[in-house]
């Protein structure tokens, strides 16, 4: 069995510090903004692939989080409560017709190409570099956003099909079918790709 | 949080394996300072700022907003002071307060008729004072004609599409109200509930009060408790009752407080 890539590197934050994080301490909340920002960040861009939309569901969601901070769990992992704002607000968004018509892939292949571009490294693995991120992109939209919730949540959050389904409201077998329907795609969409750049 | 789960042993090919480990080696760019700083003030302020915008708050409107909203209000109540009620605008959360196609204010009259709600904002419609409906972005809904006396007679309202919240303020109705979606009809009284619809099916929260929820293909309704959902699958499956979902309890509680004036 392969492992999700997190699993056994996410801390979870003390309770004392979530008790403090619903009493609206602004330690507290800033502590658990630290903890999270960039989990949810790098979620909300690989599930959108669009930079400028996942920054507006990152504001949106972390507002939301202000204003449900009552129904935070001080005997749970956040993380559950955290993911599912994220999701559902990129879910709001996602049904924006403006967004859906704009689809911005060329915004997040300019993004992609500002970090990993490095002038003194070697250039051939450069290309072969962005190659890699241009199939891997164009495989992922392939797959509907309801497929890249749970490959995202299970590969970079480490969470169970349990957790999983709780969050989206689904069943643990709905959401090990669907998993294993992302993965089948994502591989199916990457060597057609593949394939296709080889040609 | 656990990965382990016992079905979570799955048998991977040598591609899905490639695709995978290509998935978990892309890093994605660092976001940007200014996102970080306006992300943080919405978590720990409670303001929402567009990138390069002064701040502004969400919740409360301008009280030139507000004046103007009672006045109208105002009017509208001595014009309508006739036995029935209408549908009204009770609150937008639009920063274009676009409904239907249509620039709609708060105070707004609205005719039976489809209701459309765009993809960024979120409508408050009021009928009389006993009923408070919230749809969230990209909803579609038939609204009824109102009742000649305050819930008199029964009403259906169709929701073609999206997420509606609604709360009857602790009140019980004196005639039936039926929220029908494609796969069921939702029959209420007195409650403060969520109707969503998905590519699952109709999913029926109810916070308090008392719902009861019949599919289409069903010979007898389902009473939902308090503090549960019942979800009507559209391919068939059994219906199911869970727990309220943390996020859709928050958003009844902020529904049912905002009906109360608190």
């Amino acid at each position: 069995m392969t492992k999700p890539a997190a699993a056994g590197t996410l801390r979870t934050l003390d309770r004392s510090v979530v008790e403090q994080v619903r009493a609206r301490s602004p330690r507290a909340l800033n502590v658990f903004f630290e903890h999270y920002f960039e989990r949810v960040y790098a979620y909300a861009v690989r599930l959108l692939r669009d930079t400028e939309l996942a920054a507006d569901v990152v504001q949106e969601a972390f507002l939301r989080m202000h204003k449900a901070i009552e129904t935070l769990d001080p005997e749970r992992d956040p993380s559950a409560w955290v993911f599912t704002i994220v999701t559902n607000t990129a879910r709001d968004h996602w049904r924006s017709r403006a967004h859906r018509a704009a689809r911005r892939s060329v915004d997040l292949e300019d993004a992609w190409d500002v970090v990993a571009d490095d002038p003194e490294s070697d250039p051939e693995r450069g290309v072969q570099r962005r190659e890699q991120r241009e199939r891997l992109d164009a495989a992922m939209r392939r797959l509907s956003a309801a497929d890249r919730e749970v490959l995202l949540l299970r590969e970079f959050e480490g969470m169970s099909n349990g957790e999983i389904a709780s969050l989206l409201q689904l069943s643990a077998e709905a959401v090990r079918q669907r998993y294993s329907r992302a993965v089948r795609r994502l591989a199916e969409a990457y060597g057609v790709v593949e394939k296709g750049n080889s040609a | 949080m656990s990965g382990d789960d016992p079905r979570d042993a799955e048998c991977l090919t040598p591609a899905e394996e490639v695709a995978l480990q290509a998935l978990r080696q892309q890093t994605v760019p660092p976001a940007s300072e200014a996102l970080r700083a306006r992300a943080r003030e919405a978590f720990v302020q409670g303001t929402l700022r567009a990138a390069g915008a002064p701040r502004r708050n969400v919740v409360p409107l301008p009280r030139l907003a507000l004046a103007a909203a009672a006045v109208l209000l105002l009017a509208l109540f001595l014009y309508g002071s006739r036995p029935e009620a209408v549908w009204e605008l009770a609150r937008v959360h639009d920063p274009d307060g676009v409904l239907s196609g249509v620039v709609a204010r708060e105070g707004t009259v609205l005719p039976p008729g489809v209701v459309t709600t765009p993809d960024n904002g979120e409508f408050d419609l009021a009928l009389g004072d006993g009923f408070l409906l919230r749809m969230t972005p990209g909803t579609s809904l038939v609204l009824p004609a109102p009742p000649r006396r305050w819930f008199a007679a029964g009403m259906e309202i169709q929701v073609q599409r999206g997420e509606v919240f609604g709360t009857t303020r602790g009140r019980k109705l004196p005639a039936s109200l039926v929220l029908r979606t494609p796969q069921a009809n939702v029959q209420l009284t007195g409650t403060t509930f969520a109707v969503l619809l998905t590519d699952e099916g109709t999913c029926v929260c109810l916070l308090e009060g008392r719902v009861e929820v019949q599919a289409h293909d069903a010979a007898t309704p389902t009473v939902v408790p308090e503090g549960f959902r019942c979800v009507v699958y559209a391919d068939g499956r059994p219906q199911e009752i869970l727990p309220i979902a943390e996020m859709e309890r928050g958003k009844l509680q902020m529904l049912r407080d905002a009906a109360a004036g608190r």
